[in-house]
């Protein structure tokens, strides 16, 4: 029996390595949202950070006169999805009293320092940290909309959930037909599911940031539509939208540093750490 | 010692190129993986077993630098290692001299590490999005491969 068995081991050593290996992989990927190993991860991404803003820096020249006009860029293209906002709003014969204005956006400049491209998990380092008062859900964008989220910050270093991550959700809203949904990304486009069919959804309608996100502020342009597939049943169609940002080429980002209320802070910051 | 301490330092210096350089060559959001190319060139050249090995720890270090999901990068570039490491000779150069050998090995290899790395990622595949994925995968094993092909540049005493 031994011997029978020692046989089998010799013969397929490689098919039991491999099987082993795979199977500590997959364990120790239903355990990567621990605490524990998110720890590792944010120590080892602040000191890859490090050498990364470094070959970075050997490599990209700053323009300081392109960074100023690219932070007016951004705070333009802020203005006029509010008074877009405003329009429709006022289209509606809502009080326009009601609604708080609010037109000074803070914006952090600061620059992508390293990628990692793939079908599905969109993440990105950018070069400031909490010592920035960069915090832990805090928008990114560029000045053509939304880029992702800070998922994680340490002192000079954060990491960036693009939008082009099938994990992140964002609280849509399309404006003109007063639509709302969840939008994700699928790999191609980022898409809005279970919308029913008879919502007014048309192709080029603009997709914004909803009021009822309590991570993201209201307004900021994600997209456009540009498909509406209908499912089986037909009660229900997914929404196909086109980002504004072309988030692979981005290099100059923004941080939309939004002061929210401290409680509302701590009860996202619970959802985001599920 | 140094037949790991070497391997383990090149990977050191090519995750920071895969992640800061190889974006800028990036041809519809497809990049070739330079981490991969060196991962796959270890098992054609060590074999089976040291392959697989030697990529379970480096896609452990790919997924902490990278900020991916730890545990995705371990499984694929295992699983691709161990597709590639089919293709070991004991004698390198005649792996080099059959370029066939050399497309063959890291297309399926490649296929089936970003395929995986890819669904991995995402939370819930949708049957609609699968082909996206599998097409994603083609293009990005392509671009490696000719990338992976560039060995020939070099002359042949070097290699």
């Amino acid at each position: 029996m031994e011997l029978f068995v020692r046989k089998i081991f010799k013969k397929s050593k490689e098919y039991i390595l491999l099987f082993i290996l795979l199977i500590i992989s997959l364990i120790i990927l239903t355990q990567s949202t621990r605490p524990e190993i998110k720890k590792i991860r944010r120590y080892a991404f602040a000191s890859f950070a490090v050498w990364a803003d470094l070959f970075n820096s050997t490599f990209s020249s700053e323009n300081t006169e392109l960074n100023k006009l690219q932070i007016e860029n951004a705070k333009l293209m802020l203005q006029v999805n509010k008074l877009r906002e405003y329009a429709f709003e006022n289209y509606e014969l809502k009080s326009l009293l009601k609604f708080k204005a609010k037109s000074d956006y803070n914006l952090i400049p600061t620059t992508i320092i390293a990628k990692n491209i793939s079908k599905s998990q969109g993440v990105y380092i950018i070069n400031i940290g909490s010592k920035d008062s960069v915090r832990k859900s805090m928008p990114i964008l560029n000045e053509s909309g939304l880029v992702g989220i800070v998922i994680e910050t340490s002192e000079n270093y954060s990491l960036v959930k693009s939008i082009e991550s099938s994990t992140l959700k964002i609280s849509a809203n399309i404006p003109r037909s007063n639509v709302y949904g969840i939008i994700s990304w699928s790999g191609d486009m980022l898409v809005m599911h279970n919308v029913p069919t008879t919502a007014d959804i048309n192709k080029g309608d603009r997709v914004v940031t909803s009021v009822l996100s309590t991570i993201f502020p209201p307004s900021i342009p994600i997209g456009l539509v540009v498909e509406r597939r209908s499912n089986i049943s037909g009660l229900l169609s997914d929404i196909f939208v086109q980002p504004f940002a072309n988030v692979n080429s981005a290099k100059n980002v923004f941080v939309l540093a939004s002061v929210k209320s401290s409680q509302i802070d701590s009860l996202e910051l619970n959802l985001l750490s599920q | 010692m140094k037949k790991i301490v070497i391997p383990v330092l090149i990977v050191f210096i090519l995750i920071p190129i895969q992640l800061i350089l190889i974006p800028f060559i990036s041809i519809y959001n497809i990049t070739p993986n330079v981490v991969l190319i060196y991962v796959l060139f270890y098992s054609l050249i060590r074999g089976q077993i040291s392959g697989i090995i030697f990529a379970f720890f480096i896609g452990f270090i790919y997924d902490i630098l990278s900020a991916g999901l730890i545990g995705s990068g371990m499984f694929s570039f295992t699983l691709s290692a161990f597709v590639a490491g089919y293709f070991h000779k004991e004698d390198f150069s005649e792996i080099l001299l059959n370029g066939k050998i050399i497309i063959f090995s890291f297309m399926s290899s490649s296929m089936l590490f970003f395929l995986f790395y890819s669904i991995f990622g995402t939370e819930s595949v949708r049957i609609e999005n699968q082909f996206s994925f599998v097409v994603f995968a083609f293009y990005s094993s392509i671009y490696t491969t000719l990338f992976a092909l560039s060995v020939y540049l070099f002359p042949r005493n070097k290699l």
